[in-house]
């Protein structure tokens, strides 16, 4: 049994892209072990800023054998007279053995000559040396680039390639890249170790590496690290704010991870947290820690109890140099942080209604007016959107007055250098001015979500200034001919339409949007008469965007739901009236349909209805139609399944016209429920033959199998679901 | 700090020994460029150079205006105008890490005292169509390089590739000098950064933020991008740069006055945008036309 290294050494890769690889060459090396018989006792992949490594132990020194069985010519042309004939000899060459070698063998059509072959196994390290290349041609991640004058494409440049069987150098070489790279024993340490690592055999290669400085194994630094900063969190009383995609990040940006403790000025703690944790999580990679008694108060005006003076930074650096590195990474963040405290005291000097007069100056996007403009239009929003949510009175006055005042910090310095920051500092700057804390709240809260998996508002207000964003920025950019195609969609119209829907299901709102694209579009062709605005046909496309969002959302929700079942409720087949009247059905009826899925009952369900629908084709009843009255003739039944079927429709009728979600559970259990009617319709004793050569008998039955069919898809379109 | 550092740091003395330094590596030593530039990347002697076959190696200081960062003054670590050092190496050899490291060294960094990381940075200039993948450079966490590997310049693909390294001069300087602002630099050991720049950046300042006629300046972004037009349509790449850099910077003057919204910015951009494709395409085929004389060399 051997062991196998191979090393791809690399300039500084992306840190995600270190991660990401891993699970990659995972699974190409594991399926191509395993396609070629190679099987292994053990894989294991790893990674630092600077390679990636894959480490196989327990793995054969050649594949085996194969035994393998060849049919030949009949007997009776193999020989003539105990002589192999031309044929059999040309079979034995073929084989590889002599023709005294062949074997006779009973068959069901005769007998045959056959051989016996044997395809000697490949040595490992020939069938390694040729499926390396392709390994590292199969990664994949963002942003790949080219190097010198080579094509070869990479997350950054390969500099060298360990490929090593126990100690024998496998013989690979690497096209396209400038210069040519060649497997050698030759690997590279820790920047700081200048000499060359000999990698004495693929077994010792984690101990040659820490020798020259990098601890190559992700899980032992991810482990130290989580370790280092949880003591040290410990050691001060603090939580550490280490969110996974940081803590992910930080463990791909060194190859001997050392902990730094720095000192924040206390003068500093003045400024608002998020303004702290900004600067020091996103700009600096370090890790702030929270006090026990935060408050979490996401209006606090600043970090004092919130956060504690210090932060944690993972250095790549050696134990002696910590003090230099300390006060430099202390007197980097305090740059930035003099910076944050510069900007915020001259936001402060001016006040918030004045910087939303200023966004007068400021251009939206061409023929569209100014960002005054727009914040107007987003208050006509408001109060549109008001007028049918019926919210208590003083909320409605919270989101009037929010969306009055929600743009005002982007044209704030804060908010210039520190983008992430817009509404947080806005909703901060207007609670110190003395707004209601609820209005602060819906500045704050109307970004929300920012994309997909972010927050959603807390407050009614801020879903309603929120809502009011999104369809403010849809109708206009819409109303200028734009839209999002493929990948291209600058003005990220699919996520304002996805936090439209996002926020409607969470808050559970019911709204007609269509009513409110109409009136939107009518209120934008009169207000922007330059672009010509159809309003109808305006209005049209955005329920379009929004029904392909509403479709999309569904797919992806974390609940993961099926596609058919998002087909079934907002598939093409399905009206865009009926989701947009009021998204949020849609989405319990998903729901429900899921449930009942994951509760082994949906296939009942769609039995019923599938048989009924089937049928129903054939009848000329419209879809829409759901009372049983003027549909159904009682005097023509001949059978009293009749009579038990129209009674089930009539048990229906009212679920379905309900058309709420209250009902929607009780239409489902009712449907199931007829399952045992519907049988005895057909096949019962007492069954009747759906298509009578009576014409008026006929069109009967068949009118109270459409009636099922339509009476179902209030909940779905039953045809698109899979059994 | 150790016996290798050089006996002096001030900022006239930093550019003297990166210009030495490079000049040792094969490197052309030039002088900036005469027009307004938001970055070093802009001046002919790179966003040019970088298209085409022909190899090249460059190094030069060059005074960079982003008349968004200004602060009049009143702050340590900003400036409407500041320095880059900027090297372009065509094709992006093997080691160029280790030589960066070097540059660092004769500036008397030396890595073994230090945290020195090179963190993911792709870098694109959405005005010039360029982007390149790369890093910026921490020193004890304070980012003080650029390196990037330029993949498209003016919308063509670079073929070969060239690496570009844009130090921040006034941060290492700061650094080296152990002072907590740029005023305070020493620029020869008499004179400070501030008793030179101090002057004009209150000025320009108060032009950049106050005094620039935002109307004028969208007058005068229309006659600068009429006139790339014109050139580029006569086949004469050089002159076009410099009235797309003139449109660049008034842009730039334009935001500064706080007159252009975030999506008013991506259509402008993409204006400029557009001559500087035609720019690059014009510059290909002229130096084309030419036979690519740096071919032979």
């Amino acid at each position: 049994m051997s062991s196998f290294l191979l090393e791809i050494g690399t300039e500084e890769l992306p840190a995600d892209f270190a991660r990401l690889a891993l699970p990659q060459l995972q699974a190409l090396v594991s399926r191509d072990l395993a396609d070629r018989h190679l099987q292994p006792s053990a894989l294991q992949v790893t990674g630092t800023p600077r390679r990636l490594a894959v480490l196989v132990e327990g793995l054969p020194a050649a594949q085996p054998d194969r035994h393998e069985e060849r049919k030949g010519p009949p007997a009776s042309q193999a020989f003539s007279a105990g002589q192999p004939t031309q044929a059999a000899i040309g079979f034995a060459r073929r084989c590889g053995v002599e023709p005294a070698a062949l074997e006779v063998r009973e068959t069901p059509r005769g007998p045959f000559v056959f051989a016996r072959v044997v395809e000697a196994g490949q040595p490992a390290a020939a069938v390694l040396s040729e499926l390396i290349p392709g390994w590292i041609q199969a990664l994949q991640g963002r942003r790949f680039m080219r190097w010198g004058a080579g094509e070869r494409r990479f997350s950054r440049p390969i500099r060298w390639l360990v490929a090593l069987l126990d100690a024998e150098v496998l013989p690979v070489e690497l096209e396209g890249c400038d210069p040519p790279v060649q497997a050698s024993a030759g690997s590279r340490g820790h920047r700081l170790t200048a000499e060359p690592v000999n990698i004495r055999s693929a077994a010792s290669y984690r101990d040659d590496l820490a020798a020259a400085g990098v601890e190559v194994d992700r899980q032992a630094r991810a482990d130290w690290i989580r370790s280092a900063v949880h003591s040290a969190a410990e050691r001060h009383g603090a939580r550490a704010d280490l969110p996974a995609e940081l803590f992910d990040e930080l463990v791909d940006l060194v190859e001997a991870p050392l902990l730094i403790e720095g000192r924040i000025e206390e003068r500093y703690l003045a400024l608002p947290p998020e303004v702290l944790s900004t600067v020091m999580r996103a700009h600096q990679r370090y890790v702030p820690l929270v006090d026990r008694q935060a408050s979490a108060d996401p209006l606090a005006q600043h970090a004092r109890g919130e956060l504690q003076p210090r932060f944690l930074c993972i250095a790549n650096g050696r134990p002696e140099a910590r003090e230099t590195i300390r006060r430099g990474n202390e007197r980097v963040l305090r740059a930035r942080l003099a910076d944050a405290e510069f900007f915020v005291s001259s936001d402060r000097a001016t006040a918030s209604i004045d910087r939303r007069d200023r966004l007068a100056q400021v251009t939206f996007a061409e023929g569209l007016g100014s960002l005054r403009d727009r914040v107007e239009r987003m208050e006509w929003c408001t109060d549109v959107l008001l007028e049918q949510l019926r919210l208590p009175a003083a909320a409605a006055g919270h989101a009037r007055r929010a969306a009055h005042l929600c743009k005002h910090d982007l044209v704030s310095q804060m908010v210039g250098e520190f983008p992430e920051l817009q509404g947080v500092m806005g909703g901060k700057y207007l609670l110190a001015e003395g707004e209601h804390p609820q209005v602060a709240l819906a500045v704050l809260e109307h970004y929300l979500p920012r994309g997909a998996g972010d927050a959603l508002p807390q407050s009614d207000a801020g879903a309603v200034v929120a809502l009011a964003e999104r369809l403010e920025l849809l109708l206009s950019i819409y109303a200028t001919g734009e839209r999002p195609s493929g990948s291209s969609d600058p003005y990220a119209l699919r996520r304002a339409g996805n936090g439209v829907l996002q926020i409607l299901w969470d808050r559970q709102w019911q709204l007609d949007l269509l009513a409110v694209l109409d009136r939107g579009a009518e209120h934008w062709s009169s207000l922007l008469p330059h672009f010509r605005i159809d309003a109808a046909a305006l209005a049209q496309d955005l329920a379009e965007l929004l029904r392909q969002r509403l479709a999309s959302l569904l797919e992806d929700a974390d609940a993961g739901v099926a596609v058919d079942l998002v087909q079934a409720v907002a598939g093409d087949s399905v009206p865009v009236e009926r989701l947009l009247r009021d998204p949020a059905d849609a989405r319990q009826r998903v729901d429900l349909l899921l449930d009942l899925r994951q509760n082994g009952r949906l296939d009942a369900v769609r039995a019923v209805v599938t048989r009924a629908a089937r049928l129903a084709e054939k009848a000329d009843l419209a879809g829409d139609v759901l009372g049983v009255d003027g549909t159904v003739d009682q005097s023509l039944f001949e059978q009293p399944s009749e009579a038990a079927m129209l009674t089930v429709l009539r048990r229906l009728e009212p679920l379905a016209r309900a058309g709420r979600s209250h009902s929607y559970g009780h239409l489902a259990e009712a449907l199931a429920a007829s399952a045992g009617t519907l049988a005895e319709f057909f096949d019962g004793e007492q069954s009747v033959m759906v298509m009578a050569d009576d014409p008026a008998v006929r069109r009967n039955r068949l009118n109270m199998l459409a009636l099922l069919r339509n009476q179902a898809s209030v909940l779905a379109d039953f045809s698109c679901i899979n059994g | 700090m150790t016996a290798s550092r050089p006996a002096s740091v001030h900022f006239q003395d930093i550019i003297a020994t990166l210009n030495r330094f490079w000049a040792e590596q094969g490197c052309l030593i030039l002088q900036p460029y005469d027009t307004e530039k938001g970055a070093g990347t802009m001046s002919p002697h790179t966003v040019l150079r970088a298209i085409g076959p022909e190899p090249w190696a460059v190094a030069y200081p060059e005074p960079c205006r982003r008349p968004t960062d200004g602060r009049y003054g009143d702050n340590p670590n900003r400036a409407q105008h500041y320095f880059q050092y900027q090297v372009l190496i065509k094709p992006s050899p093997d080691g160029i890490q280790e030589t960066y490291l070097a540059s660092l060294e004769a500036l008397g960094i030396r890595a073994a005292d230090h945290d020195i990381r090179f963190v993911e940075d792709n870098w694109e200039s959405p005005t010039l169509g360029a982007w390149g993948v790369g890093w910026e450079v921490w020193l004890d966490g304070m980012e003080v390089t650029q390196f990037t590997y330029f993949q498209q310049c003016g919308g063509l693909d670079c073929r070969p590739v060239s690496i570009e390294i844009t130090y921040g001069l006034e941060r290492l300087a700061m650094y080296l000098q152990d002072v907590e602002s740029i005023w305070d630099l020493s620029w020869n050991g008499e004179r400070s950064y501030g008793e030179i720049w101090l002057p004009f950046e209150k000025g320009q300042c108060t032009y950049n933020f106050e005094a620039a006629n935002p109307e004028r300046l969208q007058q005068l972004f229309a006659l600068y991008e009429a006139e790339a037009g014109d050139l580029v349509a006569r086949g004469l790449p050089a002159p076009a740069l410099d009235f797309v850099l003139k449109c660049s910077h008034t842009f730039n003057l334009l935001e500064a006055r706080g007159v252009i919204s975030v999506t008013e910015r991506t259509a402008t951009i993409g204006r400029i945008r557009t001559l500087a494709r035609q720019v690059a395409e014009a510059w290909l085929a002229e130096r084309e036309a030419l036979g690519f004389p740096l071919l032979a060399s």
